[in-house]
């Protein structure tokens, strides 16, 4: 067996109440890491063509990487997979809560679950088995009310009341974080699976832990002494984003209708600091600690991340950050999506100005926000129809053109007419509108480095190398954030240097696609990303950073592979709503739209995927696919 | 845009109205016929509407005694030359259907085998294939609102063993007379009420849409959208409602007439595999299709699905839609229509409803692929385009 893995994935059929050990090779735990990459490459083989997300067809597999609990840093994530309800298509959602860490200890790289429980259940996952416990008793509870009579020192995942109703962007909760995206919620509501619970205190044989040690402690430094994640993500966590979001157009406002917020400064991240944080946190493991603690009611609890802020405070005209954090506060308890409610909810109101909806909210006016929200979640009233997300209800009422979703998901709080590179991943992504499956290339459109926001030069050499990248270090159970350490610090700040990078960097498309397409060539492993390194002491694997993101990009792959099986169409789905793409956010400036067109075209030419997305035989099987 | 060049035709004599069937003896005496084949099926006797037919005959020269009641759900070959047969044995000189499509199919299928002197229905199989030959008059009288097969060229008749639909397209298909009587439809349950519309509003659409459309059908198929528009729901919610009733039966008369010149596109394609490979019924299949294939064409043909609001929804409607929002505003309009009727009857408004099996999809898109009707169609499909409707309309 490969060290860095419990070595044991298993199968609930939860219809039959039988478990059994899923035959997972080495070769597949090599080929595809772990994590969203070990679910694609398990979903793959289990589901063959279209399925109804909301059936005995589809599966969830929970799974765990290879740097989930030997000393990595930012190594708590563990991913959840299945057909999503939203989009029809596979999703991968990470989750950085307690879970993964306890289910590795429980022996476990993977859980699988399959059918649907014909009682309510909570799955109570041990070294010695899997239980099946009986969860009528908190069926209906909210996420934390759920966890707190679960109770105990163990690992749990839960629903709230939005996944038993079945609401299409149901999330999954773990401890405070989210595997928010996609509605899997919803298919554990389905599958009748309240909560899963593991414990146990197995570990996972390391290959040269001395050497490890010695390398983590050498990479939380770096972590801590890099500009982004030694400073802005901890002093102002992820909403330290909006001053440059709004300063470069890409803050979702009104819709989408512009990328700035006249109330931007109620919103940053500055004032979220100085008026409201009582102390960072952060996941198991993180020297970034970006998550905040802030009043509320007496309590303390999680303050809201930027897409959050950005999807339920600019894109609503909402400029008032007391009111996110209690919007914040009740979509985690009722276990709904807070990006894509904030995107649903902009989109009702745009639907009612426009005379297609009878609403009661609109932009800047959230009277009576907290029963609309429990209305989703129940599915009661106007709430069923919302509770099915944009795309549907845009087929119901109409208003397509501004129903802001790629493949059936509403996207992030970046506004991508002021960053066409982010437009071109959204369009792509496999998820559909999420910007991290987009590789997030808006980190170099001005929230890190300065490239130039809306040239069309090199960006989907950049998508692709960062999606691979991102598809390597999700599944090896590190947090993406590490990744903003991939250029050193001083191309971040205000210099003649970062200057000078961004416009080389413009220039560089030609030498980032040869490394894509070469990237077996890279045999060593790079300083600025360590996670190779990392991921070579901790399994003994040799693949150098070369073969590492190789490895991203056979994941990305594979993804598209299974979406392609799932009746994902390039021409239809890999695209952007018409606002983004036809209509100038700033009238008259024509750079200000998303020429997606020319951008997809370039993308699919240099991922080697044939003119409607479908990857060409010649780079599958460079990629042993 | 006018096409460079068309062709229209359609001489089949509409009898159309209250008390139409009254007229039939006449019709007959006056193509010379005395002894009709009345095709009809078990059903359509039981509740009394063949009788309707027969009173009708009472006292007139007309020797109406050979009845043929057993047209299965579905035309089938092998009922085609069954009702051969019976129509020499009884030495009858003329056809008269009456029921839905498939006895009308039925019936149009007896007619290839008569005028070709034949025995046996599947060596006529094509389009324009068959010789003119000794054609038996024939009268259509439809009892579903929806097919529009009493004006159309097409049969479409199924071939159990080997398992195929086999499509007949001839201009010698076509009834000499079609008539049509609020008392045939007027007990028709809303289920069926609404299917049937689905389908001659598709029928409508298509026609006004597909690449043969000319100015004739496509003022034959405004004319069908206009009175679906307003009878369509009207109809289902009140069956007994006559006016509503003979609306729904000239809509689909008249949209049948349309895409009879204009030709179906993808929907039908689709429907037509569909119905081959997971046994939809039609109706039900065009009412599901629809809006996504719309949704699919109008990318391509923004501005055609566009013209479509007007007809769909009416002229306030269409004035007061912003231009570039008036092709979805068109396919939001049809799937109110299909969702309204979902909640007055339960007709289906998702594949997944009818008991299609996601395994199944991959073989309907196999045979979609290989329907005629998507040459027509405005916009070019592939399989993987088709998958991806299905897929959506799960």
């Amino acid at each position: 067996m490969i060290c860095g893995y419990a070595g044991k994935v298993i199968k609930i059929d939860l219809a039959e109440r039988n478990v059994s050990e899923y035959p997972l090779s080495d070769e597949d735990r090599k080929n595809y890491i772990g994590g969203k990459g070990l679910a694609a490459k398990i979903i793959f083989d289990l589901i063959k063509g279209i399925i109804e997300p909301f059936s005995k067809d589809n599966v969830i597999v929970v799974s765990t990487g290879p740097l989930n609990g030997v000393g990595a840093p930012s190594s708590a994530r563990f991913n959840v997979s299945g057909i999503s309800p939203l989009t029809g298509l596979l999703a991968s959602s990470n989750c950085g809560g307690n879970f993964g860490l306890n289910l590795k200890r429980a022996g476990y790289d993977a859980v699988i679950l399959t059918g649907r429980a014909q009682e309510k259940t909570h799955l109570e996952i041990t070294e010695e088995g899997v239980a099946f416990r009986d969860a009528s008793g908190i069926w209906g509870e909210t996420t934390s009310k759920t966890q707190e009579i679960l109770g105990g020192k163990r690992g749990m995942l839960v629903i709230g009341p939005a996944g038993e109703n079945l609401v299409r962007y149901a999330g999954i909760w773990s401890g405070e974080r989210t595997a928010g995206r996609a509605g899997l919620g919803a298919v554990l509501g389905y599958m009748n699976v309240k909560a899963i619970t593991a414990a146990g205190n197995k570990k996972a044989e390391v290959y040269d832990r001395d050497k490890l040690k010695i390398h983590c402690a050498k990479w939380v430094k770096k972590l801590q002494n890099h500009p982004m994640t030694g400073k802005q993500l901890p002093d102002r966590g992820t909403a330290s984003l909006v001053l440059p979001m709004q300063k470069n157009r890409q803050l979702a406002t009104k819709n989408y209708r512009y990328g700035r917020f006249e109330q931007y400064e109620n919103i940053c991240g500055e004032m979220l600091k100085d008026k409201y944080l009582i102390r960072n946190s952060g996941c198991l493991t993180c020297p970034i600690r970006c998550s905040r603690v802030v009043p509320y009611q007496g309590k303390e609890i999680k303050g809201p991340e930027l897409e959050t802020i950005g999807l339920l405070g600019s894109n609503l005209l909402n400029g008032d950050m007391d009111k996110i954090i209690h919007m914040n506060y009740v979509l985690d308890e009722l276990g709904l999506d807070t990006m894509t409610t904030g995107g649903v909810l902009g989109f009702a109101m745009e639907l009612a100005e426009n005379g297609l909806l009878d609403f009661p909210l609109s932009f800047g006016n959230l009277e009576g926000i907290d029963k609309l929200l429990e209305d989703i979640a129940y599915r009661r009233g106007i709430g069923d129809l919302l509770a099915e997300g944009t795309r549907i209800m845009a087929r119901k009422l109409g208003g397509s053109a501004y129903a802001i979703q790629v493949k059936g998901m509403e996207l992030a709080a970046y506004e991508p007419r002021g960053a066409v590179g982010q437009g071109l991943g959204y369009a792509v992504a496999n998820r559909g509108g999420c910007h991290l499956n987009a590789g997030y290339p808006i980190i170099l459109e001005g929230l890190g480095l300065r490239m130039n926001r809306y040239t069309k030069l090199s960006k989907a050499k950049f998508a692709i190398f960062t999606q691979n990248l991102m598809d390597a270090v999700s599944s090896a159970g590190i947090c993406l954030f590490t990744t903003y350490a991939v250029f050193p610090g001083i191309v971040y700040k205000r210099n003649p240097v970062a200057w000078l990078t961004a416009r080389i960097l413009k220039f560089a498309g030609p030498v980032v696609g040869f490394l894509n397409r070469h990237s077996n060539l890279i045999r060593i492993n790079v300083p600025l990303l360590p996670h190779s390194k990392a991921y070579e002491l901790a399994t003994g694997l040799k693949t150098g950073f070369g073969g590492f993101i190789k490895a991203g990009e056979r994941i990305y792959n594979l993804e598209r592979l299974i979406n392609l099986r799932l009746g994902m169409n390039g021409e239809m789905d890999d695209d952007l709503p018409q606002r983004l793409k036809d209509e100038e956010q700033v009238p008259g400036d024509r750079r200000t739209k998303v020429p997606i067109k020319k951008l997809k075209s370039a993308y699919y030419k240099a991922r080697g995927w044939n003119e409607r997305g479908v990857p060409g035989d010649k780079r599958l099987k460079k990629l042993g696919l | 845009m006018l096409n460079q060049y068309f062709e229209f035709y359609n001489p089949v004599k509409i009898l159309s109205g209250k008390n139409a069937l009254e007229h039939i003896p006449h019709e007959l005496l006056t193509i010379g016929c005395s002894k009709p084949l009345i095709l009809t099926n078990q059903m359509l006797k039981d509740i009394g509407v063949l009788k309707i037919l027969l009173d009708a005959f009472s006292g007139s020269e007309i020797e109406a005694t050979a009845v043929f009641t057993d047209v299965p759900q579905d035309s089938s070959v092998e009922t085609v030359n069954k009702a051969v047969q019976y129509y020499r044995e009884t030495a009858c000189d003329s056809v008269i259907a009456i029921g839905g499509g498939s006895v009308i199919d039925t019936a149009k299928g007896l007619g290839i085998v008569i005028s070709q002197g034949g025995e046996d229905l599947r060596n006529y199989m094509g389009a324009e294939t068959l010789k003119r030959g000794k054609k038996a008059p024939f009268i259509a009288i439809p009892t579903t609102a929806g097919t529009g097969s009493e004006v159309t060229l097409v049969a479409v008749i199924k071939d159990h063993e080997r398992n195929l639909k086999m499509e007949f397209v001839s201009y010698h298909l076509l009834p000499d007379a079609a008539v049509l009587d609020p008392r045939l439809t007027v007990s028709l349950p809303p289920r069926i009420t609404a299917s049937t519309g689905m389908d001659a509003l598709t029928h409508a659409i298509e026609a006004y849409t597909c690449i043969q459309a000319n100015p004739l059908s496509s003022a034959y198929a405004i004319s069908a959208m206009a009175l679906i528009r307003e009878n369509l729901i009207p109809c289902v919610k009140d069956g007994k409602n006559e006016s509503c009733r003979m609306a729904l039966a000239n809509a689909s008369l008249i949209a049948g007439a349309a895409f009879s010149n204009s030709m179906v596109g993808l929907v039908h394609a689709m429907g037509h595999a569909l119905g081959g490979v997971c046994g939809v019924p039609h109706g039900d299949a065009m009412g599901i299709l629809l809006p996504y294939c719309m949704e699919y064409n109008s990318r391509a043909e923004k501005e055609l699905y566009s013209e479509l609001l007007l007809h769909i929804k009416g002229e306030e409607a269409y004035t007061a839609t912003p231009k570039e929002s008036r092709n979805e505003a068109a396919i939001v309009a049809v799937r109110s229509m299909l969702h309204a009727c979902n909640s007055l009857c339960g007709l289906p408004v998702k594949l997944s409803d009818t008991g299609v099996k996601t395994g199944d999809l991959g073989r309907v898109a196999d045979a979609a692929q290989n329907d005629g009707a998507l040459l027509m169609n405005p916009v070019e499909a592939g399989k993987d385009d088709i998958i991806w409707i299905l897929k959506q309309a799960y």
